[in-house]
Order: structure tokens, then sequence, then C-alpha cells
């Protein structure tokens, strides 16, 4: 236990030594360039993912729990990830194709290879799902029967994004009380309280999954 | 308890609580430390290679002494910046995927608990902001696309130690967690192992564990995650078929790109931004003639070859065109990740320098005819100028080189990055 914990003292003053090493080059700017820039960029791509992708794709996630079956959900994950990877690699090459004098980068048909691969991705999909049903029908001589495996819950129900929620609640008070847990509205005063009301309210959720 | 408590920060008014910081707002099973812990080990893996091959480059750059590098295998670069690229390139869709699983985290209840808390959180806005920036500055990169105004190499290189700094920072704090989602044991419930831990550790390293194993896995269910949990019975997505999905994703970037420096998956190669059979003489290139406004020295009929050293002379390119010619299969690879093998053909660099009575284990500075660029004069330490692959090419795959390639003359030497075989040279100088 003692040899664990040393161990991670070690490695977090490695880790501070390394990032602090890290950060003070970049302050001094000598050869590294304005620090605003430098800045912009670094906030920029934070602010880019928790702001604006992630609420996208929470909310498609949302919406898939609503109105698609556990089968097509596993398809649309992959296919999500992939084609959001794939999409994110070949942009820059997209964007920039024709634009640099020297005629040897970007040399392909990106767009083209792009539309292939997410035509050949969603293609996996669909026989993926079909494939699925095919086997229950086969199986059990239903399509609707609900995919046997065992499975828990990716989004809950209200788990819609969190950016048109929270705009929701600040407009309309009443409409709010339905997403307020119970505890929190009262006595906001008193922290101790509310902390211990909370922590048993978490056990209690947790009990329900 | 009681002491622990004298040192935070008074709790946040409750109606704040709303949308996503609200309690349970994200239900997903697949937020857990065991998904996060697994994809976060693949992320730490691919994070650590880059950074180690990244290192490799920059001292390939900038060759310190006490450190010199091997110039075998011949494919030394080649394999390593390859590896650099594509390991950039498949975190892309592992940071995705990691960033997914702990996205609640950024909504934790209460934000700040207490001043250690707080600088655990910002070390997390580093590691994340350093992340992202390495792969989208890496991206653009590769496409020698450059929106910004700062020098890309030094700031990819200086932003990768406060990341890798951040992130063994990272490890070290979520060490617990990490155990246990990698040994599939469930998280203690919350509360209960925060109270235990203040009360017994004094430490600070103790409080952040603490605080991070107790506060920051908020919203994570506890409870066995095999247990179907959708409200209507309908299931969700398995955390296999989540891992599945994020190995198709990694597995689909990878071969689509890699063709640029692995020739058997040249046929699959649609992303990758350079193609290893375009160009002039079936070869890439990172600079044409005409970028580094070299067209009409280099064309020059009377230019010739300088070599400076304990007996400077200077040849045409007919007198090196005579001297013995050596053939080399030598890889060009090039810092952005492409990399293709060619023959070429020239005369040895040891044999110029013996000419101009140079010693053994010289270092040389070769000068191109470019005016301008930070590539224009190239520093060779003396394990390449003194190796007997190290050519001074004058042809390559059998015809003279193409203008864009180098002509009259280019440097090529073995397990050294593409920018530094220096085109159109000028002058050779023993130092």
């Amino acid at each position: 236990m003692r040899a664990a914990m040393g161990a991670r003292l070690t490695a977090g003053t490695v880790g501070v030594a390394m990032l602090a090493y890290g950060a003070w080059h970049l302050l001094n700017k000598n050869d590294v360039g304005p620090t605003e820039s430098i800045g912009k960029w670094l906030l920029g791509g934070v602010i880019v993912h928790d702001g604006i992708l992630a609420p996208v794709v929470f909310a498609g996630c949302a919406l898939a729990w609503r109105f698609t079956g556990v089968r097509f959900r596993r398809g649309l994950a992959a296919f999500a990830l992939t084609a959001g990877s794939v999409a994110i690699v070949a942009i820059p090459s997209i964007l920039r194709r024709g634009d640099n004098p020297n005629p040897t980068v970007t040399p392909l048909d990106y767009p083209r290879n792009l539309a292939v691969v997410l035509g050949g991705l969603a293609v996996c999909v669909v026989l993926y799902v079909l494939g699925g049903r095919w086997k229950d029908r086969r199986r059990t001589g239903s399509a609707e029967t609900p995919d046997p495996e065992p499975v828990f819950a990716t989004v809950a129900e209200h788990d819609i994004s969190p950016q048109p929620d929270a705009v929701e609640s600040a407009a309309d008070p009443a409409q709010a009380e339905d997403s307020t847990e119970p505890g929190e509205s009262q006595e906001p005063g008193k922290p101790a309280e509310e902390e211990d009301t909370e922590t048993a309210h978490d056990e209690e959720l947790d009990g329900q999954g | 308890m009681v002491s622990s408590h004298r040192f935070q920060i008074p709790p946040p008014p409750a109606w704040l609580r709303r949308g996503p910081l609200r309690q349970g707002a994200f239900h997903s099973a697949l937020h857990d430390e065991r998904t996060t812990s697994l994809i976060g080990t693949a992320l730490g893996v691919a994070f650590a290679t880059a950074f180690v091959t990244g290192l490799i480059s920059h001292e390939l750059q900038h060759p310190a002494s006490w450190f010199p590098l091997p110039t075998r295998p011949v494919w030394f670069y080649r394999f390593t910046q390859g590896l650099h690229v594509a390991t950039g390139l498949a975190s892309i869709p592992l940071l995705l995927a990691k960033l997914w699983t702990v996205y609640p985290k950024l909504f934790a209840w209460p934000p700040v608990k207490s001043a250690i808390h707080g600088l655990e959180r910002l070390s997390i806005l580093v590691l994340i902001s350093g992340a992202i920036f390495e792969l989208v500055t890496g991206l653009l990169n590769i496409v020698q696309w450059y929106p910004w105004g700062f020098s890309f190499t030094q700031t990819h290189f200086w932003v990768a130690w406060v990341t890798v700094g951040a992130l063994i920072l990272h490890i070290a704090v979520k060490a617990p967690a990490i155990a246990r989602g990698l040994g599939n044991k469930s998280a203690p419930a919350e509360g209960e192992g925060a109270q235990a831990l203040a009360g017994t550790e004094t430490t600070i390293l103790a409080s952040i564990a603490a605080e991070t194993e107790a506060g920051t896995e908020a919203g994570t269910e506890t409870d066995k995650p095999d247990q179907p949990s959708g409200p209507d019975g309908r299931g969700a997505v398995s955390r296999r078929a989540m891992l599945t999905a994020t190995g198709i994703a990694v597995v689909v970037v990878t071969a689509t790109t890699l063709g640029e420096s692995v020739s058997s998956l040249r046929a699959i190669d649609l992303f990758a931004p350079r193609s290893p059979q375009i160009g002039p003489q079936g070869l890439p290139i990172n600079r044409t003639a005409a970028q580094a406004n070299v067209a009409e020295a280099a064309l020059d009929p009377q230019w010739r070859l300088a070599v400076a050293g304990p007996r400077p002379y200077s040849l045409s390119l007919a007198e090196l065109a005579a001297m013995p010619q050596y053939t080399a299969d030598l890889p060009i690879s090039c810092v952005e990740g492409w990399s293709v093998n060619a023959t070429w053909q020239g005369v040895r660099i040891i044999d110029l320098l013996a000419e101009a009575g140079a010693p053994p284990g010289a270092e040389v500075r070769v000068v191109s005819l470019e005016r301008s660029g930070a590539y224009a004069t190239m520093q060779m330490p003396h394990q390449y100028a003194s190796d007997p692959l190290t050519l001074l090419a004058l042809k390559l795959r059998g015809e003279p080189l193409a203008l864009d390639h180098g002509f009259p003359a280019r440097i090529i030497a073995p397990a050294r990055p593409g920018v530094l075989q220096t085109k159109w040279v000028s002058r050779i100088e023993v130092l």
C-alpha cells in the first residue's frame, strides 16, 4: 500500500515536472510564436468538443435510444464513431485540396473516397441489422423479439442533449420541477445537511440502476 | 471528516443543478470505470508511442552529441515517424471514445469541492486541451496547413511535454480507479470511500485520491453493469459492442491512411495526404523547386559543387559523374509520415570528404541553393557523414534527378528525416 502510494507520488511529481518544463518553454516564446495564438488553439479544441461535438453526439444518443432497437443502435454507434473519425481525418485534405502549389500534397480524390467509405460503412450497418433480424426470425419465428443478449442502458430516456435541457429549465421554472431531484430545492442555506440528503439520494438512484 | 470540511469551498446553490448538472442526467453504464480505463489504456499506449517517436524525431532534427541515433536499420526513421503519425491518427477515434465515456464528469457536482479538487480538474483541462491540440495540429501539419501564428514544430513538441506530463499526473491520481477498472472491480459507493479515506489518510495525494474516487465518479452506476436496465427492457449497447466499435474505427482510420508509408497497404490508401507513387519519378516531394525558388540556380550549366575542408576544391556536374558511382536503396521518410523506398545513384560522401582531406569522424555542413528556409543548410553528424551508404545522389531510379527532387545533386543518408536529405546542394563544408 505504501509502495503503491510512493509510486503514485513519484509519477505525479514526474508528470508535474514534465508539464512545467513544456509550459516554461511555451511561455518563453523566443522560438515558439505568439502565446495568445497557442492559448486560443489549446482552449478552442476543448470548447469545440465539449460545447458543440459532445452535445450533438449525446442528443443523437438520446434520439437513437428513443427510436431504435438495440441491434440498430449498436451498428449506429460503430458507424458514428468510425464515420466521424474518418471524416475528421479526411476533412483537412478535402478543404486543402488544390490549394498547395506542391501537387504531391493531397493528390487523391478525397471527397469520393470519403463517400465510398461512408457508404460502405452504412451498407455494413444495414447488413448487420438485417442479418440480426434474419437470425432472430429463424430462431423464434418473429422479428419483433427483443435481443436476448445481456444488455444494459446506454442513455436514459431523459438523457437529451444537455444544452436544450438547460435552456428549457431556465426558461420554464414550472417545467423544471420534474427534472429537479426532491430535496434539492429546499433549504439551500444548510450545506452540510443538503449534502447528506444528496448522498442518500445517490445511493437510492444507484440501487435502481 | 470535520477537519477535511474546514477547507472546503462552500457548496454552490441548488438551483444551478439543471440540465447536464442534474443528478443522474447521464445514465449510461458505459460511463463507468471499466470502459473508461480500457479505452484510456489504449489511448495512453498510443500517446506514449507518439511521444517517444516524437522525441526520436526531435533528436534526429536537433542531434545532441551525447545521444547518437543509429544509422541502421536504414528504415529506422521510416518506421518511427510512420508509427508517430499512425498512432496520432489512431488516437482520434480513441480520444473521441475516451472523452465520450468521461463527458458526464464535466458536470460533476459540486463543480469544485476543495482547492486540491480544483487543481485536479484544472490538470484534466490541461490534459484534454493538450491532447486535442496535438491531434489537431498534427493532422493539419500532415496536409501542410498552418492556419495559426505559431511555429508548428516547436509548439507541437512543447505541448507534447505538457500533455504527457498531465497524462502521467492523471494516471497517478486515478491509479486506484484504473486498477479497479482493469481488474473489473466495482467502484466504491458514492461518498463512503471518500469519507473513509479522508478520515484516515493525511497526505495531499491521499486527499486527491479521495476526491477523485468519490467526486469525479459521481453519476456512474456502481451496481453490476451486466444487469439490463433499459426503462422498457429494450436494452442498450453493451460494453463489448462499444469497445468493438472503437476497435473498428481505429482499424478503418489506420488502414485507409497507413498506405502512405506501408507499401502493402497502398491499394486502400484513401485518406493519406500523400500517395507514395504520385510525384516526379514516382516519388512525392515536400517542397518544390518553385517553392524554394531555386529553379534558375539549379538549372544553371555553370553549377559547381564546392567542397570546403583542409584541401578545398570544386567539381562540375560532369566531373562528379566521372567519379566512382555507387548505388544505395534508401527510403525517403518525411516528418509528415509518408515514406518511399527508392534506388539512388551518386558519389559517396566519404569519398568527397577524403578528397578534401577531412579527418575521420568529421562532421559536415551541407548548404543548398535555397536562400531561405529552415533547411537551407543542414548539419550532418559524423555517423552519417562516415557511412558508406550516404550519397550525394545524382540519379533516382536510373534517371537524372528531377528538378523537384534536387537536381543537380542531393543528399541521401540512411535513417534520417526527409527534410535533412538536402536538395539542390551547392556546398559541402568539413567542420
